[in-house]
């Protein structure tokens, strides 16, 4: 290859262009400048191991290798589609918290796709580079997933024999949030002749959009990379969303070449024609950057502002520090696993989705159920955000897992509306949610055979409000972060404790239950007294209880405040702990079983077993209507609630219920196999909690199924983290630190992995014989061996324990 | 997209194909022996080449020279029956007469009656359209395969509804083009009947889209398969023709539930993809949609895509 020179100095751009009031067309120049090789600095970082490769191209799986290959960076999410299109692109971005609403009857609020940005048509002698015509001599995706830049690669013989090698990359910086860049080199290998490059951004007919202040100023050189702005309002909910986008050709050829520009209201277009010739290189670089009214009151200005700066600063610096900033990012979250390569591949795609879908800066969004990678899901926050994923943020970057829980603050209003709505007390957080906080699940579907089904989880599905409950209280444990406990975490411990304490009622039997309601287990709908439900809503009363406790103790001003505000009494808080004391939990001591609902060993029993080999969930199998009749179980439930309140209860009573529960699961959910595999490992079943290890990691990655083609299961990939860490590694939280209950494959030669606790990074490695962890930071930490020897683990120092038969050495520095 | 609950009814509208269609046919082939039973395909294969503007061929075995009026005579036929149709006498074994005919004319399809002619009565088709089936695929003769059950008489074929079973492998997607034309031809309604196999075969051709294994939220989760499903539909071989079009799902053995589904919903004709082996280890679908339902069942030879 041959190397570029210098790019020319390109400081003047403090101008903006031309008035987007009416369509204009600029002739002139190409901006054929030659410069530093963003490629080779994007390139050179690209490492085995950290790849995901799409080897050749198979049309039927378009859409789910756009969902895995997706890139994104919180604020916003790009599918990796192909810049020319397919017969079956569906090239979408979506910028998180932005959403559209229709006021038809029956709809809900859906992540809004934004125009697409990617899209580059090539002309060689007036005929399209496209994979439908021709024949495709080489083709690849690869998803660095260590740097967050999605790679093509692709050499074609178009119907004339001219062969062409097209190197491309595109990235949402994790650095500079608003950040896209896109990045395609052609290199014809065989002839000479003319190229043209067109790239434009339009906006949807029905689609508004949003025009520049009238002052905006005209430029009319178009030699400059000027940036083109374009604009639009989300329908239904008014919020501007505004592009900039600049282009710029660098080619290792003679040819100057010629740029046109067109800029309307709801079009931008920039074109290159160049006269390429035999083995040089012709590199489109495309900046596009994103504002919305959610974060500036100038989106458009912004847009263009930013397009300005970038190209000013140099793209490659752009590139450079988004790669450093992917590179930090998993210093503090990659999982190692020496000697199993496919858990290996899974577990990096899972830190790397995880890492591309929260925005720290954000505090008013949150994770939809399928991430900024598709569409499927209308983008809206479930209990998966929570349970799933938030303690991989809490224990690598925990400013991500505070703006995730800070969501539910702002949205807290919206959870005491519901309450109020349904004649209860507190916050009731809705099973779905988009922007606002306000329900959003669907009233009803057609289903597979075309029937109406009635969509109850809205109603019914509570648990997701002591899930938040937990996911803020374990944050504030993991993280010691007092700020985010006193203004905002505090207070939505007491008003969903307050909403428990009204939901249910005191019966006959002295015991207080909670009817009508559906359970993590969501073949069973409108059950009562979950077991679930109500362990985990009696969790919620105490802690709320301990709240207002730790809040009196702690930050009695702050309690003043709150108590008063909310009109809180002592009575109304000891009720809490009363209530919690004699809630119906479903638990039989004979058995060491929870029930699963009232009812449930009553239901028609199915051996699963004998449906094996399956491709689809029971609940086609056996339909909507029929499986509520059975004992067979979607997901884990009672199997969640031993995970999650582990140390509350007895290693028989786990063991018994795990045991119990676990042939009658289907797993026709994608959240399923991830806990069960956590809780077999804790157990020491490693021959399933391998079984269920793998089935998860395959969820997106091992299928040949379209499982992924509406976007990736986030939540799956959050419960492939705990299974690693809080399952196969065992890592608990105490009073003073962490300790580990470790239980490898015996193929794993070495399980290590990053977390952090309270300020502090513990790196802990662990292998067959022995448990290492070190300490970074201010402070030093205790850790622990459960049942064995405990340490004080200074800053800066290394600790190592043994086994020993059944048990473990005592820590030794290291 | 506005956010709203999708019907999963909608048009095929056409789009840009990513893989070569097949070709509609040009020629229908009926081959009759002279029983009562072998002229239940004749009204068949009238329509479905007046429909197509094929060239309807009327094939029989027996000497090459003798008169079309002893033919028909032979064959119990009228020269109404045959208007605008070519006669065709080979002195071949019947199956070696219908496929020579194919492999002459351009675009074949080959109407059978599965009719047994002192055979056993519980197999599934006649030892004639076995011989055909079995040397179909070898011979690269037809593409598409009408089988006619002989119980349905000589009472007029017409094509109001048709059942599309498609087991979402993108094999399946062979048979979407030719059903929207004919649909489209027919004025027909199609419904693809994809049935959730109750055990699942361990060998998923890639790019197969079955029912989902995870239903995380059915809400959500069966608009977007649906959508998935037809968008594929569309993509890999869908007509440009406007075809009303549904899609449904339903779980048991693919077999016994589309004949059941097209008996119940009074379907004309059931297409489905066939992989070109009738030999007792495969086709077994295939064997019970044209022994149970009811009407015409279209084969469509589909190769494997995207291997």
């Amino acid at each position: 290859m041959q190397q570029p020179k210098s790019f020319p100095s390109m400081r003047d751009h403090g101008e903006f262009l031309s008035s987007p009031q009416e369509i204009e067309t600029q002739v002139g120049r190409a901006i054929v400048a030659t410069g530093s090789d963003i490629l080779a600095i994007a390139r050179r970082s690209r490492q085995p191991g950290w790849l995901l490769l799409e080897e050749g191209f198979a049309l039927a799986r378009e859409h789910e290798v756009e969902s895995l290959f997706a890139i994104a960076n919180g604020y916003v999410g790009n599918r990796g589609s192909l810049a020319e299109g397919t017969a079956l692109s569906a090239p979408a971005t979506f910028a998180a918290g932005v959403f559209e609403a229709s006021s038809k009857p029956g709809t809900v609020p859906g992540l809004f796709v934004l125009p697409d940005w990617t899209e580059v048509r090539a002309l060689i002698e007036g005929q399209e580079l496209n994979m439908s015509q021709g024949q495709v001599l080489e083709h690849r995706r690869i998803l660095d997933m260590h740097h967050g830049v999605l790679w093509r690669e692709w050499r074609h013989r178009d119907v004339n024999g001219r062969i062409t090698r097209v190197t491309a990359f595109r990235l949402a910086s994790l650095s500079d949030r608003h950040l896209l860049v896109q990045s395609i080199l052609f290199a014809p290998e065989n002839y000479s002749g003319n190229l043209r490059l067109e790239t434009s951004i339009e906006l949807p007919p029905e689609v508004q959009a949003s025009p520049p202040p009238e002052d905006w100023k005209t430029r009319r050189n178009a030699t400059r990379p000027n940036v083109l702005p374009l604009a639009l309002r989300s329908p239904g909910r008014d919020i501007t969303v505004a592009f900039g986008a600049a282009s710029q050709l660098v080619t290792s050829g003679h040819d100057t070449g010629r740029r046109e520009i067109e800029i309307g209201e709801r079009r931008i277009t920039e074109a290159f024609e160049v006269d390429v010739e035999i083995a040089a290189e012709y590199r489109l670089d495309r900046v596009v950057s994103i504002y919305t009214s959610r974060e500036s009151e100038q989106p458009i200005e912004a847009a263009v502002s930013h397009v300005n700066t970038v190209m000013s600063n140099g793209l490659d610096r752009a590139v450079a520090s988004h790669i450093n900033e992917w590179e930090a990012r998993w210093r503090d979250a990659d999982i190692v696993v020496d000697g199993d390569e496919p858990v290996q591949c899974a577990l990096r795609f899972a830190g790397y989705h995880l890492i591309s879908a929260a925005n720290p800066e954000d505090q008013r969004v949150s994770i939809g159920a399928r991430a900024l990678t598709g569409e499927s899901y209308k983008g809206h926050v479930f209990w998966d955000t929570e349970i799933y994923m938030v303690p991989f943020y809490s224990f690598t970057h925990p400013p991500s897992a505070r703006a995730l829980l800070m969501y539910r603050y702002h949205t807290l209003p919206a959870a005491r509306e519901k309450a109020r709505a349904a004649g209860y007390r507190g916050a009731m957080y809705p099973w779905e949610s988009a922007d606002t906080g306000e329900e959003t699940t669907p009233n009803y579907v057609i289903g597979p055979g075309g029937e109406v089904i009635r969509v109850l989880n809205g109603e019914m599905e509570l648990h997701i409000t002591s899930d938040i409950a937990y996911a803020i209280w374990q944050y504030w444990k993991v993280t010691g972060d007092d700020e985010f406990f006193v203004s905002g975490g505090a207070e939505i411990m007491l008003e969903t404790a307050r909403f428990w304490a009204s939901r249910g009622q005191v019966e006959a039997d002295g015991r207080y239950h909670i009817r009508n309601v559906i359970g993590p287990d969501e073949y069973h709908e409108n059950v009562d007294d979950n077991a679930f439900t109500n362990n985990m809503a009696a969790w919620n009363m105490r802690r709320g209880a301990e709240a207002a406790d730790i809040l009196t103790r702690r930050w009695p001003e702050r309690w003043r405040e709150l108590s008063s505000r909310l009109n809180l009494s002592v009575e109304e808080i000891a009720a809490w702990t009363h209530l919690a004391d004699i809630i119906y939990t479903g638990f039989e001591s004979k058995s060491l079983l929870f029930e699963q609902f009232a009812g449930y060993y009553g239901k028609e029993h199915i051996d699963l077993l004998s449906y094996e080999p399956r491709t689809t969930a029971m609940d086609v199998i056996l339909g909507h209507d029929r499986i509520q009749q059975t004992n067979v179980v979607k997901q884990a439930d009672v199997v969640m609630l031993i995970f999650l309140l582990w140390n509350d209860f007895p290693a028989p009573v786990r063991e018994a219920n795990f045991r119990y529960y676990e042939p009658r699961t289907g797993h026709g959910s994608s959240l399923s196999p991830s806990i069960h595999a956590a809780v077999s490992a804790r157990l020491g079943d490693l021959a399933m909690a391998e079984k269920y290890l793998r089935q998860s990691a395959e969820i997106d990655l091992g299928n040949n199924m379209g499982n992924a083609a509406g976007g990736v299961h986030a939540a799956a990939i959050g419960g492939l983290w705990q299974a690693m860490v809080l399952g196969f590694a065992g890592m608990e939280l105490t009073q003073e630190g962490l300790r580990f209950n470790p239980h490898l494959l015996p193929q794993w030669k070495r399980l290590a992995f990053p977390v952090q606790w309270r300020g502090r990074k513990i790196k802990v490695s662990i292998d067959p014989q022995s448990v290492t962890v070190e300490c970074q930071g201010n402070e030093g930490l205790s850790i622990g061996m459960v049942d064995g020897p405990e340490i004080h683990v200074p800053p800066g120092h290394r600790c190592v324990t043994g086994r020993l038969g059944q048990t473990w050495q005592p820590w030794r520095a290291d | 997209m506005t956010a709203t609950m999708r019907d999963w009814q909608d048009s095929l509208r056409g789009g840009d194909p990513g893989t070569a269609r097949l070709s509609p046919p040009e020629t229908v082939i009926v081959l009759l022996d002279g029983s009562e039973e072998s002229r239940a395909a004749l009204p068949v294969a009238k329509h479905f080449a007046e429909l197509q503007r094929a060239t309807l061929h009327v094939v029989s075995t027996g000497e090459p020279q003798a008169e079309a009026r002893y033919v028909l005579d032979q064959l119990r036929l009228t020269p109404e029956d045959v208007r605008g149709a070519v006669l065709d006498r080979l002195q071949q074994a019947p199956d070696e007469a219908v496929l020579n005919v194919a492999q002459t004319c351009p675009a074949p399809l080959i109407t059978l009656s599965t009719h047994a002619i002192g055979e056993d009565t519980q197999a599934i088709v006649g030892q004639l359209a076995e011989n055909v089936l079995t040397k179909a695929p070898a011979q690269k003769a037809p593409a598409q395969l009408l089988l006619v059950a002989p119980d349905r008489g000589r009472h007029p074929w017409v094509i109001r509804r048709i059942v599309l079973a498609h087991d979402g492998s993108p094999t399946a997607d062979a048979a979407i083009a030719p059903t929207a034309d004919l649909a489209k031809r027919a004025g027909a309604d199609v419904i693809a009947l994809h049935v959730a196999a109750r055990k699942a075969s361990q060998d998923v051709e890639p790019g197969s889209l079955p029912a989902p294994r995870y239903l995380d939220q059915p809400q959500h989760e069966w608009p977007s398969w649906a959508s998935e499903f037809v968008q594929r539909m569309m993509a890999l071989g869908a007509s440009p023709a406007a075809v009303n079009f549904k899609l449904l799902v339903t779980g048991g053995q693919p077999g016994s539930e589309i004949a059941q589904f097209a008996r119940d919903n009074n379907a004309d004709l059931v297409v489905a993809t066939w992989r070109g082996q009738w030999d007792p280890e495969h086709a077994g679908t295939l064997k019970v949609l044209v022994r149970r339902s009811g009407c015409p069942v279209l084969l469509i030879t589909g190769a494997q895509q995207n291997p």
